[in-house]
């Protein structure tokens, strides 16, 4: 399936800039002592020869920071999508697979759970267990794990009477068996691009929470906390306004990019 | 047809339970208990406050015990009083609760206004500059974030510029001026936050239609029209984009947690006084009351909107109102 | 004396298609006509043609580029070029003086609006002079085309009625402004072979009462054998062969030949076909 130039122009952007901030966040422990020096004589400084990107008012290198902002901002990001998905996937096969009073108890969690506004529920739950990177992931991937229980159960579902699982059924398997073999890799696709999208999902909260002062806490930076100092700095240094939601803004743009190019793979027809 | 939507609403009340249910989970989870965190706000409380407080509180009661009580209280509508300020918390968010609403309204207005001739726009010049645009935008702006684009207008238009202001709903001798003036300065402090939150619905509104657009205009009956030698105004008016717009009506009422949880990050950077700036404040003060009263709130709100997303089905589209009286 | 209300001449219609990046002809070079107050079919294979042709007749068929002629004799003698109109006599000529009935009624009528309003769309739009009476007309049409209950039938939506009262209920909507020439593409394939003989009936009915002529279109030979007076089939985009019913539809062709036995037989045609 050929994609026309635009759309390979943009999908071709997308992977190199998410490479590049890959890059950045696995490397940030080689880099960190330089995102942390703080140089009082260089103070907000405006992009240019001593600092790439400027200079926060503590004197640190943004782009240094904006590093190891991409090390938090992604890690926090990947493990929460991880935690979704698994919990995710589990349930949501496992009502599946059982139905009846298990999927009807399930489907009534994920009601419910739809109800409440997600950020209402997220900020809730950090106000109990506290800020910091490790609570952000976790509360994250515990709230968005709805949407990836929807697929799987469904998948499971129809797939379950279908003739290969009553064969191996005949042959003794049982349920573990069954969802690992033969159902949840036929899951797998719709999962991947669901597990994508909610990758930019958790960045875009990530950075929200830490903007706001609840998320990744000082002085380990985060896109979102840079951007809150910048709200500090509103007049006084554009960088430190631009530079950090530019950062969100393209790695979110890319993951939903990259996200759009495997969901219109996977239904084999082509998105506008 | 009434019977019907009684007995959609009959079957809201187990989801209204579990919410309590979560909700009450979710504060019980503190480390420490209520009693506490409250004491804790005052070092210097003694052992004597703390079991005043404990027993005021009746945390030292069963968990099944407090969560029935807390139900009772939840009936008569007693949200408790306020950590931070002592004040009823109900009161706290009857105060904030008409601005948060007016805003949205007004941005859900502002995306229906503008999205939807958009939207139809896009599909009647499909694949031309417009709807290009038009969508690569809206995608683009899908992955803004919302704090980005808040800060980017403030210090553009608020500092640099100095056009519009970037706080509060009102000036500073807002009470010394007459209705119309009071209007135009409400307006005028409105105007960026009411951008900030109208821009995902006006995105999000134009695709939809967009979408909903081409898919009415290749149906049969769309053929039928024209073969009955009705303008092209006609057809595109009375029959597609009729039966184009009827999804839009449940969109517009399962936004309702997307805007509420948009309203915590715009109001806070705006400084509005309404639920989102007192959910967000509650938070940072650790307010426990005030933080699950506007949880069970916000997830009230999310169920009413649900709600109204399928009654406004049923109101506009004859083949599902007629299915409900049939059952 | 020939006297066609409906003249079309070398017709080629062209699609774009998106695959190849080059244009289609669906149809290539098609001449037939419809004799005055005639029952004239065309029958044909999906991606005969047929469809395409009789849109291109009141220009329905939106395709890339077409050429031919298409004269419309509603007086005779005075033939209109419907490819020369203007957008304005166009819509005139569309459900005024040609009016179309399609093959699938259930997704052909708005389902957001009553039978009623839709039937009436087509009075306000031709006789705007008698828009007040249009609900009466409408009633009028609808016990026309053996309605039993038409009050309750003008209120209803077309979901709660049965697809043989939705196909009566386009037939309506398409006598109402009283055209000269009716295009019915496909009218009974979606029906059950029941109600596929009363619309049938219905139409010839109509045919006489309202001194009509048809063009009817349909797969299906044996039908068309049952109530045309002249056949044109269609393959590929082209006509084949023309069957009349004067020489007793004899046929020249191996494909009419198989056309006419891949059909299913419909109860008792109105006259013996031997091919």
């Amino acid at each position: 399936m050929k994609l026309s130039k635009e759309n390979r122009i943009g999908r071709n952007l997308a992977l190199a800039w998410l490479l590049l901030v890959g890059a950045a966040a696995i490397l940030w422990p080689l880099y960190s002592a330089k995102g942390q020096a703080m140089h009082f004589d260089r103070v907000l400084h405006a992009p240019g020869s001593s600092f790439l990107l400027g200079s926060d008012a503590l004197g640190r290198d943004l782009l240094a920071r904006l590093g190891g902002g991409a090390a938090v901002s992604l890690s926090v990001s990947v493990v929460a999508v991880l935690i979704s998905v698994l919990v995710g996937s589990w349930l949501g096969a496992w009502a599946g697979l059982k139905g009846g009073l298990w999927d009807r108890a399930l489907s009534m969690l994920i009601d419910i759970f739809l109800c409440f506004p997600v950020f209402f529920l997220i900020l809730a739950v950090i106000a109990i267990v506290g800020p910091g990177l490790f609570n952000v992931a976790v509360v994250i991937g515990l709230t968005s794990w709805m949407g990836t229980a929807r697929l799987v159960r469904a998948e499971v579902m129809s797939l379950k009477s279908r003739e290969f699982v009553l064969a191996s059924r005949v042959l003794g398997a049982g349920d573990g068996w069954i969802l690992g073999r033969h159902l949840l890799p036929n899951a797998l696709g719709p999962i991947a691009v669901n597990s994508v999208l909610g990758l930019s999902h958790a960045i875009l909260i990530e950075t929200g929470l830490s903007f706001l002062g609840l998320g990744v806490q000082p002085p380990t930076p985060s896109w979102g906390n840079l951007l809150s100092d910048g709200k500090s700095t509103l007049g006084l240094a554009w960088w430190m306004t631009l530079f950090p939601g530019l950062a969100i803004f393209f790695t979110v743009l890319s993951v939903n990019t990259l996200g759009e190019r495997m969901m219109s793979g996977l239904k084999g027809r082509r998105t506008t | 047809m009434i019977k019907a939507l009684f007995r959609r609403l009959a079957s809201l009340v187990p989801l209204l339970l579990g919410i309590t249910f979560i909700c009450f989970l979710i504060v019980h989870l503190a480390p420490g208990s209520a009693a506490d965190l409250k004491a804790g706000l005052n070092p210097r409380a003694s052992l004597e406050a703390r079991a005043r407080l404990t027993q005021l509180y009746g945390l030292d009661k069963p968990l099944a015990q407090q969560y029935v009580d807390w139900l009772g209280r939840l009936a008569k509508w007693d949200f408790g009083t306020s950590f931070v300020d002592g004040q009823k918390v109900w009161d706290k968010i009857l105060s904030a609760m008409p601005i948060t609403i007016g805003i949205n309204v007004l941005a859900l207005a502002a995306a229906l206004l503008l999205g939807i001739p958009a939207g139809v726009y896009g599909a009647l010049h499909r694949g031309k500059t417009f709807d290009r645009w038009m969508t690569g935008f809206s995608f683009a702006a899908f992955s803004l974030p919302s704090f980005w684009v808040a800060l980017i207008l403030m210090s553009f238009l608020g500092v640099w510029l100095r056009l519009l202001p970037v706080s509060g709903l009102h000036s500073v001798f807002y009470e010394e001026f007459g209705a119309f003036h009071k209007i135009a300065d409400l307006a005028w402090h409105l105007a960026l936050p009411l951008f900030v939150a109208s821009l995902p619905g006006i995105t999000m509104v134009s695709r939809f239609v967009r979408d909903s657009m081409i898919d009415a205009l290749s149906q049969n009956y769309v053929r039928t029209a024209r073969a009955k030698g009705l303008t092209e105004r006609a057809v595109l008016y009375d029959h597609a984009l009729k039966n184009a717009l009827l999804p839009v009506v449940t969109l517009l009422g399962l936004s309702v947690p997307g805007l509420l949880g948009g309203s915590v990050i715009f109001e806070t950077i705006f400084s509005i006084p309404g639920m989102g700036r007192l959910f967000f404040n509650s938070v940072f003060s650790r307010d426990y009351p005030v933080i699950l009263a506007m949880l069970f709130i916000g997830a009230v709100l999310t169920l009413i909107g649900n709600w109204l997303a399928d009654i406004g089905y049923a109101v506009v589209d004859p083949r599902i109102r007629q299915g409900m009286v049939k059952r | 004396m020939s006297d066609p209300i409906l003249d079309i001449q070398r017709l080629s219609v062209f699609f774009f298609m998106p695959e190849t990046r080059a244009e289609m002809p669906v149809v290539r070079d098609v001449s037939l006509s419809v004799e005055r107050g005639s029952w004239t079919s065309i029958v044909g294979e999906s991606g005969s043609g047929k469809t395409v042709t009789a849109l291109s007749i009141a220009r329905l068929a939106q395709p890339l580029r077409d050429a031919g002629e298409i004269l419309f004799y509603e007086k005779k003698d005075s033939p209109l070029s419907v490819m020369k109109l203007g957008e304005k006599e166009l819509l005139g000529l569309r459900g005024g003086r040609i009016a179309y009935v399609f093959q699938d009624p259930g997704s052909s009528l708005n389902p957001v609006l009553t039978v009623g309003a839709q039937i009436e769309e087509t009075v306000r739009a031709h006789f705007p002079s008698e828009a007040k009476a249009a609900g009466q007309k409408a009633l009028e049409f609808l016990s026309l085309v053996k309605m039993s209950d038409p009050e309750r039938v003008h209120r209803a939506f077309p979901h709660e009625l049965s697809g043989g009262m939705r196909q009566r209920v386009m037939i309506a909507m398409a006598l109402i402004s009283s055209p000269s020439l009716l295009v019915a593409d496909e009218p009974t394939t979606a029906l059950d072979v029941t109600i596929e003989k009363e619309i049938m009936s219905l139409l010839e009915d109509l045919r006489a009462k309202k001194s009509l002529s048809i063009l009817f279109i349909t797969h299906n030979l044996r039908l068309a054998c049952g109530f045309s007076d002249e056949i044109y089939v269609m393959r590929q985009g082209s006509v084949v062969e023309k069957l009349s019913k004067r020489s007793g539809f004899s046929s020249k062709t191996d494909y009419a030949k198989k056309l006419f036995s891949a059909s299913v037989m419909q109860g008792d045609p109105k006259s013996l076909i031997e091919v």
